[in-house]
């Protein structure tokens, strides 16, 4: 127990003094979506060639959803820190998709993504993006079972 | 027995100078104003998974020692201890290792262990600390047994990981461009490892060294890093959590939860659990090979090319 206390603690102390160094030195800068161009950015990165349809930011700017051409699924872009994080929303991908007023709260079966949420301008954005997750899904449902 | 073979393991005593160096680090780039990115999270949650590895280690160091000790013990001959039969057990152990990481992104039982390190957006010196938890279970110290049949002492062998693993520290960093070109030809640099780091796909599944790029170079492994393709660092599908329990054990969920899929033949469970990471059943996921594919049809003009 000895062995690790004498790992453990200076390993505390140096993560707070580097946490700390970071914040002081201003180093981080957080992912803020105030337009549409970091969205656009990642998802050239990720899906170079699909052509997008629109983007909607949520309020809190700190999530967006794609829709994109030719019926592919939409994506999910979420901040992450100084970074962002994306996820298609295939049916399969989605676990929950439940919505109240301008609030849409998207969970998916993915053990490293928290629930998200998206906060839209008004309750008719978010039932519109709502329904249009929920067809494509739809769409993609019976488009396998065709298959 | 030299006796600095016996005591605290060597990257221990190093780690004082990993944190002044991350610190340094920092301040450089501050100063700078660049040659990296730091976000608290994300380094925070580098360091602790260092911890944990260490602590694991500590807990379960000795399952790996015994194995190669019983491999040593029936060895035909035992080598002496001196500065010829360390370099050479020097040079074994980083082939070894180039074999054991190239094993890592091969297979996803091995990935699920290695997918860690990994796991960051960022490339800076905590990233060589954010080391996995289950690297017994991945089975990978199966590679060194040859080294103990050849009669190298286990502990000389510990002794020489510890040195590849603290010379792997210095080179996570966005701080260094390039090295002197005869050191670059022969050594793994910032350079190359941030290839490996990066989830472009031109430069997805390269530059396995530890210490000499020699061996990705021998094997039909090396991509440079170029200047019209910066480096991306992460995976090919982000985490989306800072939890350390989940960045550990993540890969290990996403096996159980594909494996274990109605309908699946024991051939495809079995895929799901070796194969390389990516390989699915149906149309869900992509493996690297089929990314640069799909790389190569959008760009075809870099068809050929070094990693494509």
């Amino acid at each position: 127990m000895h062995d690790y206390i004498i790992v453990l603690v200076p390993s505390l102390v140096a993560i707070i003094i580097m946490v700390v160094l970071i914040k002081m030195t201003r180093l981080e800068h957080l992912v803020r979506f105030d337009d549409e161009a970091p969205v656009r950015d990642t998802m050239d990165a990720h899906f170079e060639g699909q052509a997008i349809e629109r983007i909607v930011l949520s309020e809190d700017q700190q999530s967006a959803l794609v829709f994109m051409q030719n019926g592919a699924p939409p994506v999910l872009v979420r901040a992450f820190g100084d970074r962002m994080v994306v996820r298609v929303l295939a049916p399969k991908a989605i676990k929950d998709l439940s919505g109240e007023d301008t609030q849409l709260s998207i969970a998916l079966n993915d053990f490293t993504w928290p629930r998200t949420k998206i906060i839209f301008a008004n309750a008719a954005a978010r039932t519109n993006a709502q329904s249009l997750i929920s067809t494509s899904a739809d769409h993609s449902k019976e488009a396998s079972s065709h298959a | 027995m030299p006796e600095f073979l016996q005591g605290t393991p060597i990257t221990t005593l190093a780690a004082p100078f990993f944190v002044l160096l991350i610190i340094a680090e920092i301040i450089l780039i501050k100063v700078r104003g660049k040659g990296g990115e730091y976000e608290s999270k994300d380094a925070a949650t580098s360091v602790l998974m260092g911890v944990g590895s260490t602590v694991v280690d500590g807990l379960l160091g000795f399952v790996s020692v015994a194995l190669l000790l019983a491999a040593y013990n029936i060895a035909p001959a035992k080598l002496p201890i001196n500065w010829v039969t360390g370099i050479a057990c020097f040079v074994l152990i980083d082939i070894a290792y180039y074999w054991i990481h190239r094993y890592y992104h091969r297979s996803r039982w091995g990935w699920a262990a290695h997918v860690i390190h990994h796991s960051s957006q960022h490339y800076n010196l905590t990233t060589a600390l954010r080391q996995t938890w289950s690297g017994l279970l991945s089975g990978g110290v199966l590679l060194f047994v040859p080294i103990a049949l050849m009669g190298f002492h286990p502990l000389l062998m510990g002794f020489c990981y510890g040195l590849n693993l603290i010379y792997q520290f210095w080179f996570h960093t966005e701080m260094i461009d390039k090295t002197p070109r005869w050191f670059e030809a022969i050594m793994n640099t910032p350079s190359h490892h941030r290839v490996h780091h990066a989830n472009n796909p031109r430069y997805l599944d390269s530059n396995y060294a530890g210490v000499f790029i020699v061996w990705d170079r021998m094997f039909g492994t090396f991509v440079a890093e170029r200047t019209d393709d910066a480096p991306r660092y992460g995976l090919v599908s982000d985490l989306g959590t800072f939890n350390p329990l989940r960045v550990a054990t993540h890969e290990y969920v996403g096996i159980i939860k594909d494996a274990s899929q109605k309908g699946l033949s024991l051939k495809e469970r079995l895929f799901y659990i070796f194969a390389e990471p990516g390989w699915c059943h149906d149309e869900g996921r992509k493996s690297s090979r089929q990314i640069k594919a799909d790389y190569v049809a959008l760009h075809p003009q870099h068809k050929g090319d070094p990693g494509l």
